[in-house]
C-alpha cells in the first residue's frame, strides 16, 4: 500500500540521485587536472550508477544510486617532463575527465532535478486540491 | 407541496461521488508512475510506466454488476513498450512526462472540484449551509 505521501517519496528520491550525480560531477571537474591521486595513479573519471528502486506490492519507489563506478578508459598522455609525476620518457598521464562531457552532464542532471521539483510541486498542488473538498 | 425527489436521483449522486473518488485514486496512481519515470529519466535500461486509469473505469462502468466492479477497480502501474529509445535503453522522453504530469495534474483537480460542488449540493439537501 502506498503511503499518502508516496509520490514525495519518489520525486526526493529523483532530486537525491540527480544531486549526487551532480556531486560526483563537481568532483571530476575538480580533478580534471589531479595526475595524483591517493594510490598514486592518476584520478579517474567516477559515474554514479541508477537503477530503479525495487518495488513493494508493486508499488512504485522511484529511483537509487547503487553505487560509484570508475571509468576505466585510458587517460590522455600529454609530454611534460617538467611535471614531477612524469615517467621516464617525460609523458604525463592525465584523468580520463572530459570537462565538456562532464557540463553537459551536469546540465541534464540539473534539468532532470528540476523536472522532479515539478512533479513533487504537481503532487503538492494535488494534496491541497484533495484537502480542499474538506473545507 | 414540493415535488418529492426521485429515489434513484439520490442513489445516482452517490454513484458519482463513488466514481469520482476512484477517478481521483485513478489520478494519484498515475501521478506516481510518472513521477516515477520522472526520477528514472537517467537510469540506464529503465521503461516508462504508466496507469491507464481510464480505461479501467470504463471497464467497470461496462461491466454487469457496475457498482461491485467499481468497488474493486485496481489500478496498475504496466510498462509501455512505445516509443524510442536511447542509447542506454532508457525509454523515458522527459518533455512527454512534464506533459503527462501537467494534464494529470489539472484533470485531478478537475474532479476534486467536481466532487467538492457534490458534496456542497448534499449539504444544501441536508439543510447543513
Amino acid at each position: 500500500m502506498s503511503g499518502l505521501f508516496g509520490p514525495f517519496d519518489i520525486s526526493a528520491s529523483g532530486m537525491a540521485a540527480e544531486r549526487l550525480r551532480m556531486q560526483v560531477i563537481a568532483e571530476n571537474l575538480a580533478n580534471a587536472n589531479s595526475t595524483k591521486g591517493a594510490d598514486g595513479l592518476p584520478y579517474r573519471r567516477k559515474t554514479v550508477v541508477l537503477q530503479e528502486a525495487p518495488q513493494f506490492d508493486s508499488v512504485l519507489a522511484g529511483v537509487e544510486a547503487t553505487g560509484i563506478a570508475e571509468d576505466a578508459r585510458p587517460g590522455r598522455r600529454v609530454k611534460d617532463p617538467t611535471n614531477p609525476d612524469a615517467d621516464k620518457d617525460g609523458f604525463v598521464t592525465l584523468p580520463n575527465v572530459d570537462s565538456v562531457t562532464e557540463m553537459v552532464d551536469l546540465i541534464t542532471s540539473q534539468r532532470g532535478f528540476e523536472a522532479n521539483v515539478q512533479a513533487m510541486n504537481d503532487a503538492k498542488q494535488m494534496f491541497q486540491k484533495a484537502l480542499d473538498i474538506l473545507r | 407541496m414540493g415535488r418529492r425527489l426521485r429515489r434513484e436521483t439520490i442513489v445516482g449522486m452517490f454513484d458519482s461521488i463513488t466514481l469520482l473518488e476512484k477517478a481521483m485514486v485513478g489520478a494519484g496512481r498515475r501521478h506516481d508512475a510518472l513521477s516515477a519515470n520522472v526520477a528514472n529519466a537517467n537510469t540506464p535500461g529503465y521503461r516508462r510506466v504508466d496507469v491507464d486509469f481510464h480505461g479501467a473505469l470504463n471497464a467497470a462502468l461496462d461491466s454487469s454488476d457496475r457498482d461491485k466492479a467499481l468497488a474493486n477497480v485496481e489500478f496498475t502501474a504496466e510498462q509501455d513498450g512505445s516509443g524510442a529509445v536511447r542509447e542506454d535503453g532508457n525509454g523515458v522522453d522527459i518533455d512527454r512526462e512534464m506533459a503527462s504530469l501537467t494534464e494529470n495534474n489539472l484533470e485531478f483537480q478537475a474532479i476534486a472540484g467536481v466532487l467538492r460542488q457534490q458534496f456542497r449540493t448534499l449539504e444544501t439537501v441536508i439543510g447543513n449551509r
